[in-house]
C-alpha cells in the first residue's frame, strides 16, 4: 500500500527545479526519500515545520525558504 | 541618560553647537509667561485713549500674539539632517568606543559550540531578498498536497483475526 507514495515520490522528483525530496511524519520518521536529500535530516525537518507552522495558528500549512549564500532551498 | 525618571543631570551641549541631546522643542510653560506679561505692559501704557473699536483691535492683537508665540510649527524647526561624512565620524567614532570596553566573556560557553544569537550585519540587503517565486510556491502546495493524499492510502488492513482459539479440549 505504500505503491502510491513511492510514484507521487518519483513524479516529484523528477519535475523540473527539484534536486531532492523528503517526506516525513509529523514525528520526523522518514517516510521517503529521493534525490540529494537525506533521510537523517526528517527529523529536522519535521521539528522546524512544527515550529513554522505554530508561527500563525489556524493558517495553511507553511512553505519554508532556506536561503543560504550558495543557494535557495 | 535622559528619560522620565532619571536622576542623571541634564548635559545640554555647551558651546550651543547641534547634537543629538539639544532639544527640538523650546520649553512651552516658560514662553506662555513671557506673553502674559508683556501684554500687561502695554495695557497699561495707553489706558485712556481706547475707543471701542481699538479695545477690539487691541484685544485682537493680543489674542493673535498669544497664539503665535504659543503655536509650535513643527515643520519649520531646524532640520537635523546629518551629512554623510559626518555619519561616516560618528560611526567611526561609536565604533571606537565600543571596541574600548573589554568584552565580557560568558565562561560556559565552549568554543565550538555555536550561539544562538549573532550579530547580521547587513539587514536591509537580507529582509529584501526574493520572495520565492508564485511558481514554485504552487508546485510546493500541489506537490504536499498530492503526497498527503498518498501517504492516507497507508492503513491497517484486517487479513485475521488477531485471538486464534487453539482448540485445546
Amino acid at each position: 500500500m505504500e505503491k502510491p507514495l513511492e510514484k507521487c515520490l518519483d513524479e516529484i522528483a523528477h519535475s523540473t527545479g527539484v534536486s531532492g525530496v523528503l517526506c516525513a511524519d509529523h514525528k520526523g520518521l522518514c517516510l521517503g526519500v529521493r534525490g540529494k536529500a537525506s533521510s537523517a535530516s526528517s527529523g529536522t525537518v519535521a521539528a522546524l515545520a512544527e515550529r513554522v507552522a505554530s508561527l500563525e495558528p489556524g493558517s495553511l500549512d507553511p512553505v519554508i525558504l532556506l536561503e543560504s549564500d550558495n543557494s535557495a532551498t | 541618560m535622559g528619560c522620565c525618571c532619571s536622576t542623571e543631570e541634564e548635559n545640554l551641549s555647551q558651546d550651543g553647537e547641534v547634537n543629538e541631546r539639544t532639544r527640538l522643542l523650546n520649553d512651552p510653560v516658560s514662553n506662555n509667561y513671557q506673553v502674559t506679561a508683556n501684554s500687561n505692559d502695554y495695557g497699561n501704557h495707553y489706558p485712556t485713549s481706547a475707543t471701542k473699536k481699538s479695545d477690539d483691535h487691541s484685544v485682537l492683537n493680543q489674542i493673535l500674539q498669544h497664539t503665535a508665540s504659543s503655536i509650535i510649527d513643527v515643520g519649520a524647526l531646524e532640520c537635523h539632517t546629518l551629512e554623510q561624512r559626518e555619519y561616516i565620524e560618528r560611526v567611526r567614532t561609536y565604533n571606537q568606543r565600543v571596541n574600548a570596553i573589554p568584552q565580557v566573556k560568558t565562561p560556559s560557553k565552549r568554543h565550538h559550540e555555536v550561539q544562538l544569537l549573532y550579530d547580521t550585519p547587513a539587514t536591509e540587503r537580507v529582509l529584501s531578498a526574493q520572495p520565492i517565486s508564485l511558481a514554485d510556491f504552487n508546485m510546493m502546495i500541489t506537490a504536499s498536497q498530492k503526497v498527503v493524499a498518498a501517504v492516507s492510502q497507508i492503513r491497517v488492513e484486517h487479513k485475521e483475526d488477531l485471538v486464534v482459539p487453539f482448540g485445546i479440549p
